[in-house]
Order: C-alpha cells, then structure tokens, then sequence
C-alpha cells in the first residue's frame, strides 16, 4: 500500500464520528485516494456536491473530502503541475465557507483549508532544504506557513468562543457538533498549530531567535496534548513531535528522555516505527553514526508495517555513512553504503508512493551535488532522475550530464548513449530546441555506431525544423551552426549568417551523409524532399522522393509528391516554353517501373502503390506527350482486367484514361463504347475525361477534332444537371469544354454564343479571352459576303487588341495578340499598317516571341511589302 | 554705406543667376505626362493606337565601380547612348510623331536627361514626354 503523507489526513477525531466509523462514501473517497485515482475521486465528489438534496454535513463532509483530493493530488504532482491543483483545493473549501457561513460543520471546512496551506508551506519547506538553490521555495514557505498560523489561530479562538457558548443541542441542531466534538476539535487545531510553527522553525537557520521562538511556542502546544488520554491517537503523535521539537531546539538530552519515556510505553507499531526514525536523527544530528547503524538492525517493520519516515531515516543513515566512508578516503566501504542507499531510494518507490520517492530523491540528489566525487555511476542516476522528478531541470541535466561521463569513463558507451539521450528528451520535452537539437545532434555525432544514434540525429531535425518555423521563412537564426554547411564552409567563418532553414538542410544532408540507409535515412530523404518542393527545385526533391526505399511504410505518399513534383515541373517548363515530352515520358517510366517491378512484368495482384502509379503514368503520357497513346492504353486495359479487387474510384479512373488513350489513336468509336459505359464515374472524374479530350483534340487533324467533339459533348451530358455538384472552377472549366467541343464539332454560332458569355464573366481569364478570339477567326473564314468578311474582321480585330491590352507585355500571349492584331489589319487590305505594327515591335522585340511566331511575323511581313 | 551698396550687389548677383537657370526649363517644348492625367474623352489616332507607345527609362547605375547612366527602351537593356539613338532613328522612320516617353530616375544628372531630350529631337521624333510620378 502506497503511504500518503500523514498531515494531509484531516485527523481529527470527533467523537461520534469515532464511535460510529467513516461513512461509506468516506471510505471509498479513501481508496481511490490510496490508489491514486484522484481524478475519479475529484469527478465523484463533483458530481454528489451538484446534488441539491444533499444534507447539510454530508455537504461538508465531501467539500473536505474534495479539497483533500486536490491537495494529495498536488503533493504527489511534478511541481510544474501542482499551481492549479493547490488552487482549486483552496477554492473547494473557501467557497463553502462564504456560501454557507451558517453550516454547523463550518469549522471543519476551515481547519481543511488551513491544512492545505499547511501542507503546501511544508512541502515547500521540504524541497527548499534539499535544493540547491532554496530562495524562492523558502519564501514561498514561510509566507504559506504565515497565513496557516494566522488561520489556526483565527479558527482556534473560533472554537474556543464556541465551546463557551455551548449548550445542549436542541432537536433541530443534530448536524452541529458538540461540547465533547468542539474539544477533540480544538486539540487537532493546537495540534496542526504546532506542527505549522516547526515546520516555521525549520525555515530559519538554526541560530536563530525566530527558530527558538517558533518551536518553544510548538514544544508548549505539544506539552499539553501528549499529555492527553493515551486512547486518543493525537497523544502518541504529539509525543514524538515533541521529541522532534526538542531535537530541532538541539536540546538533545531532553528529545532523548521522551523518546526513551515513549518507548517504555509501548506504543502502537506505527507510533514506534516513527520513535525508531526518531532515535536515527537523534543519533546522526549528535554525530553519532555508529548508533544510528546500530538502530537499523531493529529492522524497518514491525508487525508488516512500515514506515516512510523510518525508511526515509534509514536512508539519511545510510547516506551519512556513504559520506563518512568517503571522508575517511574508504572508497569500497563508501561504494557500499551509496549502493545501500540506491536500493533504499527503490524501496521507498515500490512502499511509499510519489511524495515520498520524491523526497527520497532529493536527498539523494542534494548528497551527489555535496559530494566531491559524486558516488557511483547508479546514484548519480537516481540522483539526476530525482532532480528531473522535482521539476528541478538544470540540475537534473548536469547530474545525467556527470552520469554520462562517468559511464563513458567506464567504457559503457551503451549507457553513455542512453543517459545522454535522456538529457537531450528533457530538452525536448520542455519544448527547448536549440538546447535539444544540440544535445541530439552531438550525442549521435558522438556515437554514430549506436543503433539509436540516428533517431536522435532525427530528433535534432525536428528541433532545427520547430527552430525554422520559429524563425519565419528561413529567418536567420541566432544560434551558431553544427553541422557544416551544404557548401563546406564552416559556420565560424560563413561569411553570411547562416539561417535557421539553411542549418536545417544542412542537418538533413549530414544524416543522410552519415546513415545512407535503413528507416532513418528515409525519414530524412522525405523530409529533404519536401525542403526541395518548397524552394520549388523539382529535380531535387523527385530525386530525394525517388530515393526512399520501396519498403517504407509510406511509399505511396512518396509516390504521391513524385508524381505532384512532376507536374508543378512540367507546368513550369510548359509556362516558360520549354519542351515538356521528354521530361513526361522520363517520369512515366519510372511510374511504369514501379507497376512492372525488377521482373518488367505486370502483376498479378495490383497493390495500392501500383494501382496508383499506373495512373500516374497514363496520366503523365496522355497530359505531356503526344506519343504513348497505344501504350498508354495496353496497360491501363490489363490492368482493368486482372485488378478486380481494386476499388470503384480507381476502376472509374482508369476507364476515364482509357476512353482518352483510345480517342488519341482516333479510335472515337471504341473509346465512344467505352464512355457510354462510364456512367459511376465522379463529375471530377468526368471533368479530368474532358480535359482529357481537350487536349488530345488540341493536337488532332480536324476531322478527328470533330469526334472527339461529339464524344466530349457526350461526356457532358453524362454529368448532373444540378450546377450545385460542381465547384466554380469546375463549372468554368465545364462551360469552356463545352463551348470548344461546339466549335470543334463545327457548330460555330452556338460556340460563340457560348464563349461570349464566358468571355463577359470572366473578363480577366486570357485562356478564355484567347479561345473567343480564335473563334471569331473562323467566322471571318465563313462569310458568305464581302461585307459580312469585314465585319467579322473588325469584331475578331477589336477581340485581339483587347487581348493585347489585357496581357502581360512580351508574354507569349502578348506576341500572338500583336501578329493577330496585324494580320487582321492585314486581311482588312490596312497593309501598310500591317507593316509598321511588325516592323515596330521587330524593333523594340527582336525575338518576336520566339521561333514559330517569328517567322509566322515575317511571312506576314513579307506579304505586306509585295 | 559700403557695407550695404556690398550686399546690394550680391543680391543682384543672385537674382541675375536664378533668373536664368529657369528660363530654360520653362523654354523646354514638353509636357509631364501622368499616370490618369490624360483625360479620357482624347481622340486616340486610329493609326496610332496598334502600335507600342515608346517608353526609354533613364536609369543610374553603379557599372564596374563608377556611376553612369544607362537606358532601357521598353523593358529592353542598352549600354550606350549610341544604340538608343540607332533604336529611336528606326522608330522615327515607322513614325516620326510615335510617343516617346522619358522616365528619368530621380538620380539621374540633368545633363544627361538633356541628352536624352536633345537626341529624340535630333533623330526626328515629334512627340517627347516626360513621365513623373502620380505624386509629383
């Protein structure tokens, strides 16, 4: 059973609640305590307190029951964790007081809250004198203690005034408590008073007159409660508090004849577990470690019970001697006391809980800290373990700091790897990443052979990452680099700050540098990937995606942003002008790869990867490339074959790819059937077909044009009416197919009408302005009269100049405006005009918008001189 | 009374100078052309309107450690002087009254501005503006 601090236990005995036990919910309240179940303890207090029927006392009672939750609750937290817990068991009970100022039980409620304050300041206390650096605990301390003698008092004087007016209880004041209750009550008080005033004592030094003060004024208290009836429980406790009172006053001869006067009474074993811990300290604070080893062989348990306290003595003992063993240069019997005390420091964990295993910590942590040599190498870890558990960081990261170097010393780089790891996930953990990338990153530098090394080096990435985040878009960091620099230079002597981004990449590349392969090194070429597709260098990063290996458990997604990187490439290159084919078919092959394996067959049974990567590839042939059709379309029909388990949006995908391979080999009316029986697909799906079609048509001879137009406006008519199913960009791209489909399939004026439209909603879309224009060239080509030639003429010509002046100057768009703009000036017999217009912008634009367009410019030129 | 027949003449000295570093300023045959400063109901000649307005920036750069100037006509680089003059006379004999456009940059010498300007007028181009900023 795990030991809860004993002042903590709202001790008090009123004597009918003696007589007739703890009631049920008391008992259960317990323990979940016991337990450490606090949180269920708290929702089971909550939710009996929102009961409105709940009488008077019982509502009491729980109040005291939750507030002694929330406190146990805070004493066994990490103390970073422990600020809220404390409040609310405050709040607990501080509302219950101003709600109900009336409540018999009232005074109950307080001497709780008190005790609250009164385990706080003494757990501060506790703490400040096993720290290294007490300043703050110790103020924290004396003002808890402050405000808990303050209260104590206020709530004796309360009592006291109570018990004075006291008479017989009437019928309706049974909740109330009486004379005999009042009484047990005040001694509890007196009790708590003193133990408050020696923990205040404790707070000064031990020369001091506010020490004297406070434990003259505890040993009065205490004088009179030990001398109570020796069947109330508060006599044997004030006993040997009086013992520890004398002991702190160093009035050893006086702690001396109590303890001997207590033991000659027999007391209960808990009682007498506590005089044996008792006689300890009595011994060790008269130097006389030779008594104190000699009460050990008493034992720790009497009866099969122990105590904290005496354990917690034997291992002051035990650290005594480990210390005078080292005084004495006895270095072995020194070793065997730490070693002792090691293993006590586990038996308090495994018998006494987090309060005590914490204490027993610091203890442990402030003899390492005042050691010269500092112990073993298992004591400066439980050391730094403990500090890490009181939230005391720093010196828990230079005690693990010594540990590793003493196993290093040792030649246990195992261990050595394993405390600094540690150190570096205290630093990680408290979210500290300069500090944790530093300590990852030297700890796997250090040791780069340990099978743990890279995930550490992986873990100093995702510090240097959060350090790039922090720092904005590659910001320059204020911290120096490790690694070196992509480009060699070291950081000392870069002759640019190096940011926080570069010293990410430059991480990146030393662990793929130092762990070419295995799971590590995929992470790292994932994440150099994405790093390339942010900085927009596509090869960089299809070629870190391309390098994962086919057995990480995320291939697909690799797959995935191989085939994303592909495209924003291939956009890129098409946007500039630059030839994309081979690029397209380059990629292709390498999706191809993945479905065909190192066998160059098809498989059997098509996993997830595959079945994307044959789409991926068709998609990539059939949107970049002119050729591939038959290709393309071999493997997407095997593969609709032999993959009947995949799923319906994969088939309807596939079957959308294969209607398009098919109409690029002018096969409308195989890739017809096979669209009519596309009738599942998404109107995503339907929409990516027609788009598809769009472009095999842009490059097909007129007549195959015009199938592929009526297969298009078949298409169409396969999508729901309902504009609602599509997106607005979806239903532009819809209404711009259609329109193109209707001018491929010859149908011109129900085109133009169409474009029109498109082109009075979307103003600033120049694929659209454009398409319009070309549009009402074939108008011009036509028309029945000269006339009617004209008209047209000018309509397409005043189109063209509105393109003109809505591109960008000297885009490709810009260029093909200005040709049409002169032509059109040309065919309206304006050649003269024709020709400055060329003649002008040959001047001022040499190159003329490249190639194709050039000559097409001097022909035109040519026309206009004859 | 010498002391004041002293700074009597200098403030004639001052006025005399001032007055003529104006005059030739205000004697220059152009117009500022802002941005919004044409008023939209302008005829634009229907000949005109197809071909590019010619825009030459005169910048001020820092070439190999010395600053000079260096123009741009219409986004495009040119290094000497001598190539705009060969790129304006061309321009000039598409049509001599084309609109050229000077965006000098504020660093830019006035001698060179007046370089500039000299040599559209000698090349022949009829319609010289200056362009300035909308707060100018």
């Amino acid at each position: 059973m795990i030991a809860r601090p004993a002042w903590l236990i709202l001790s008090f005995l009123l004597t009918s609640a003696a007589a007739a036990g703890e009631s049920s919910d008391q008992r259960f309240l317990a323990g979940l305590r016991e337990r450490g179940l606090f949180r269920l303890a708290e929702t089971y207090c909550t939710d009996r307190l929102k009961r409105g029927d709940l009488p008077e006392s019982q509502r009491a009672d729980l109040v005291i029951e939750l507030s002694r939750c929330l406190a146990e609750w805070a004493v066994g937290s990490p103390p970073e964790e422990r600020g809220p817990l404390w409040q609310r068991a405050s709040q607990v009970t501080q509302g219950f007081a101003g709600d109900n100022p009336q409540n018999p039980r009232l005074p109950l409620v307080r001497l709780q809250q008190a005790l609250c304050h009164l385990a706080r300041g003494e757990l501060a206390r506790q703490e400040a004198q096993l720290s290294a650096d007490p300043g703050d605990l110790l103020d924290q301390a004396r003002t808890h203690l402050r405000d808990t003698i303050e209260e104590l008092n206020a709530l004796d004087d309360d009592v006291q005034r109570r018990l004075r007016q006291q008479s017989l209880p009437g019928p309706g004041e049974r909740a109330g408590l009486d004379a005999h209750q009042l009484a047990s009550l005040q001694n509890n008080i007196q009790y708590e008073l003193a133990r408050a005033l020696r923990n205040q004592a404790e707070c000064y030094a031990s020369d001091s007159p506010d020490r004297a003060n406070a434990l003259t004024q505890a040993v009065k208290l205490l004088l009179r409660l030990a001398a109570l009836d020796a069947v109330d429980p508060l006599s044997w406790k004030s006993r040997v508090d009086l013992i520890e009172s004398y002991r702190l006053l160093a009035d050893y001869g006086q702690s001396r004849r109590q303890l001997d006067a207590l033991l000659a009474l027999k007391p209960p074993p808990p009682v007498e577990l506590r005089a044996r811990a008792e006689r300890i300290r009595l011994a060790l604070a008269t130097e006389q470690l030779a008594e104190a080893i000699s009460v050990l062989s008493q034992g720790r348990q009497i009866d099969e019970t122990t105590s904290p306290e005496l354990d917690y003595a034997w291992l002051e003992t035990y650290l005594a001697a480990g210390r005078a063993a080292g005084d004495a240069q006895d270095n072995a019997k020194a070793a065997e006391w730490q070693a002792k005390a090691t293993e006590m420091v586990e038996q308090i964990e495994q018998w006494h809980g987090p309060y005590w295993t914490r204490r027993a910590g610091m203890l442990l942590a402030n003899y390492v800290r005042a050691s010269p040599g500092g112990g073993d190498l298992g004591l400066l870890v439980r050391a730094a373990e403990s500090s890490f558990r009181s939230g005391q960081f720093t010196e828990a990261l230079a005690g693990y700091d010594r540990a590793q170097a003493r196993a290093a010393k040792q030649g246990d780089s195992a261990r050595a790897f394993d405390l600094g790891y540690i150190a570096a996930t205290i630093e990680h953990q408290r979210g500290r990443h300069a500090e944790a990338l530093e300590r990852y990153r030297r700890l796997a530098m250090a040791m780069p052979e340990n099978p743990q090394a890279p995930e550490a080096h992986l873990l100093a990435i995702y510090h240097a990452a959060q350090l790039a985040k922090a720092s904005g878009k590659g910001g320059k960091g204020d911290r120096r680099i490790l690694p070196e620099r992509p480009d060699g230079c070291s950081a000392q002597n870069a002759p640019v700050p190096f940011s926080a981004l570069d010293q990410y990449a430059a991480l990146l590349q030393e662990h793929l540098r130092t762990w070419p392969t295995g799971p590590s090194a995929d992470q790292a070429w994932r994440q150099w990937g994405r790093l390339r597709e942010q900085k927009h260098d596509w090869q960089g990063a299809i070629r870190a995606y391309q390098a994962i290996s086919a057995g990480d458990a995320d291939y697909l997604q690799a797959a995935e942003a191989v085939e994303r990187c592909y495209g924003a490439w291939l956009a890129e290159r098409k946007a500039a002008g630059q030839p994309s084919e081979e690029l397209a078919g380059k990629a292709a092959d390498w999706f191809e790869s993945l479905v065909v394996g190192p066998q160059g067959r098809l498989p059997e049974r098509w996993s997830p990867l595959q079945q994307f990567a044959v789409l991926a590839a068709a998609r990539l042939r059939l949107d970049h490339t002119a050729a591939g059709y038959d290709r393309t379309q071999r493997i997407l029909s095997t593969a609709l074959q032999t993959a009947g388990d995949a799923p319906p949006q994969w088939k309807s995908a596939a079957r959308v790819l294969l209607v398009v391979s098919l109409a690029g080999q002018g096969r409308s009316r195989e890739s017809g059937q096979l669209l009519a029986e596309i009738s599942a697909g998404s109107p995503q799906q339907l929409l990516s077909l027609l788009e598809g079609l769009e472009r095999v048509a842009a490059t097909a001879r007129p007549e195959v044009r015009g199938e592929l137009a009526q297969l298009q406006l078949s298409a169409i008519k396969l999508l729901p009416a309902d504009p609602k199913a599509l997106s607005g960009t979806e239903r532009q791209t819809l209404q711009r197919v259609r329109a193109q489909a209707l001018a491929d399939a010859g149908r011109t004026e129900e085109a133009l009408r169409q474009y029109e439209a498109l082109a009075a909603a979307y103003p600033r879309d120049g694929a659209i302005q454009e398409a319009y224009a070309r549009l009402l060239l074939t108008r011009v080509d036509r028309a029945a009269t000269a006339e009617a030639r004209k008209k047209s003429i000018q309509s397409a010509l005043e189109k063209w100049r509105e393109l003109e002046e809505k591109s960008p100057p000297q885009s490709p768009r810009w260029f093909l405006a200005k040709y049409w703009v002169a032509r059109l000036h040309f065919e309206l017999g304006n050649k003269s005009q024709a020709a400055k217009i060329i003649t002008l912008l040959r001047l001022l634009h040499p190159e003329l918008g490249g190639p194709e367009l050039k000559s097409q410019f001097e022909e035109l030129l040519r026309r206009c001189q004859e | 009374m010498t002391p004041m027949i002293d700074v009597i003449f200098q403030l004639m000295i001052f006025f005399i100078c001032t007055a003529s570093f104006s005059s030739p300023e205000m004697i220059l045959p152009t117009r500022l052309s802002l941005p919004g400063a044409i008023p939209s109901a302008v005829q634009v000649d229907p000949e005109q309107a197809d071909l590019d307005e010619i825009v030459v920036e005169l910048l001020w750069r820092n070439v190999d450690g010395r600053w000079r100037a260096q123009w741009q006509i219409n986004d495009r680089d040119y290094g000497r002087l001598a190539e705009v003059r060969a790129v304006l006379a061309a321009v000039k004999q598409v049509k001599s009254d084309l609109p050229v456009i000077l965006d000098v940059e504020p660093d830019v010498p006035l001698e060179d501005v007046i370089d500039l300007y000299d040599l559209c007028r000698e090349v022949g181009l009829q319609r010289v503006q200056f362009a300035a900023s909308a707060g100018a």
